[in-house]
């Protein structure tokens, strides 16, 4: 990071191939679209690279990007207006064990998948956002409020209120 | 009202990381040769944080690798700002045997241009004995406007700069109401006011370092500084002038007193 940060383009391109999955995968969360999230993320790792000379020497680069890539999928969904569904697989459910869902409960598990993917996709981008740093990305709370630009304390109100917003939709 | 049982928190929690679990991303494309060739190109980039400074004249920016504070530096309608680091190129000139980097000073011209091409400005060279009669001559389209370029081959008093090259000088009419230029430089490199004929020059001596256009719309363009070496600039009728060579600060304050 600090070798990026003085300049060094060949440290930067370490950090781009140590992240690209993440930032790829959380513009594809915000966008539904995999051409939309590619080029999200590539011009978020453009941005953040011209605005390293902003960045905190010591805080994580992780939530940082994160930050920048999400931006830069919020606008292009914005600019498509499009909805964002996301695909999903149809591996095989194996919740616990080796011992495979009965044929009922793996239709039972999709169609609550399929239920909650809607759901999120009719949310407000600040709760999708939210929601998908927590339980798609994995990020700790003090991530999350580096990457939200938020207090600790907030990240669990702004969390449990997109949650809450999700639950509203589904049981609309 | 749905007739599905409503999901306690602890499942709905779970759900969504089963759901997490079974999102089919797309591939990871490969981002790190396409981002190093954007970062790369000149002329690319805008910088939209740069947006909010003194948009009434012309700004040179001072990108020093490690500095903490904003610094600004006033010139006659030039503003130099330092700030914290940024992508500096690392070319470094090469001692024979050498190949001469591509330059990008636009198309030759013949040294009879003066009165046959309409740059815009009225066009001025140096005209002491330090560098010599220019070796070659360039116009360039730049993002602001035309540019003209004077090549010097290196002499006796003169040192190489890069392969065959011992100094450029350039000129271009700045957007003064609405164009930003910036310039960036590296760590070691250092910012100093100087005269050119008793008006305000800034004088660069160190590392390579990047300028910064920026258009009459506020569109801002990156383009790498050729030499990468001491550098003057000055204002002349409204017409920015550049110096770049590996001379010393009184050196190239003369060279520039020359210029006619």
């Amino acid at each position: 990071m600090e070798r990026a940060k003085q300049g060094d383009a060949r440290a930067y391109g370490e950090l781009v191939l140590r992240y690209q999955s993440l930032a790829a995968r959380a513009a594809y969360l915000v966008t539904g679209s995999a051409a939309d999230a590619e080029e999200a993320a590539q011009e978020g790792f453009v941005k953040a690279y011209y605005a390293l000379g902003r960045f905190r020497a010591g805080a994580p680069f992780r939530p940082w990007l994160l930050r920048i890539v999400t931006n830069e999928a919020i606008n292009r969904r914005v600019s498509a207006r499009r909805h964002v569904t996301v695909a999903l697989s149809e591996a095989e459910d194996r919740p616990s064990g080796d011992t495979a869902l009965s044929p009922e409960e793996a239709a039972l598990a999709g169609e609550r998948r399929a239920l909650i993917r809607d759901a999120m996709a009719k949310l407000r981008d600040d709760d999708r956002v939210v929601i998908a740093y927590r339980y798609f990305l994995d990020l700790s709370e003090a991530e999350m409020a580096d990457a939200l630009q938020v207090a600790r304390g907030t990240v669990k109100s702004r969390l449990s209120r997109a949650i809450g917003r999700l639950r509203e939709v589904m049981d609309a | 009202m749905p007739d599905r049982p409503r999901m306690s928190d602890a499942e709905l929690e779970s759900a969504l990381g089963d759901l997490a679990r079974h999102v089919a991303y797309p591939p990871t494309p490969e981002l790190a040769g396409r981002v190093a060739a954007e970062v790369a190109r000149p002329q690319r980039r805008r910088r939209p944080w740069l947006f909010a400074l003194a948009p009434a004249v012309v700004t040179l920016l001072v990108i020093g690798v490690g500095a903490a504070a904003t610094e600004i530096i006033s010139l006659r309608g030039i503003q130099i700002v330092r700030v914290p680091a940024s992508a500096i190129p690392s070319a470094t000139p090469s001692n024979a045997p050498c190949a001469r980097p591509n330059l990008d000073l636009g198309t030759p011209i013949a040294p009879e241009f003066k009165g046959r091409i309409d740059v815009g400005f009225t066009v001025v060279e140096p005209r002491g004995t330090l560098l010599g009669d220019p070796a070659e001559r360039y116009l360039r389209e730049g993002p602001t406007g035309k540019q003209v370029s004077f090549v010097y081959a290196p002499n006796q008093r003169l040192p190489e700069a890069v392969c065959g090259v011992g100094a450029i000088f350039m000129e271009l009419r700045g957007q003064v109401d609405q164009a930003l230029l910036g310039k960036a430089i590296g760590p070691g490199t250092t910012v100093q006011n100087v005269k050119v004929g008793g008006a305000s020059a800034i004088w660069l001596e160190g590392a390579p370092h990047l300028f910064f256009y920026r258009d009459a719309q506020g569109n801002i363009f990156q383009e790498t500084v050729r030499l990468a070496r001491n550098t003057l600039l000055w204002e002349r009728d409204g017409v920015l002038l550049r110096l770049e060579a590996q001379l010393t600060r009184d050196e190239a304050i003369a060279v520039a007193e020359s210029v006619r």
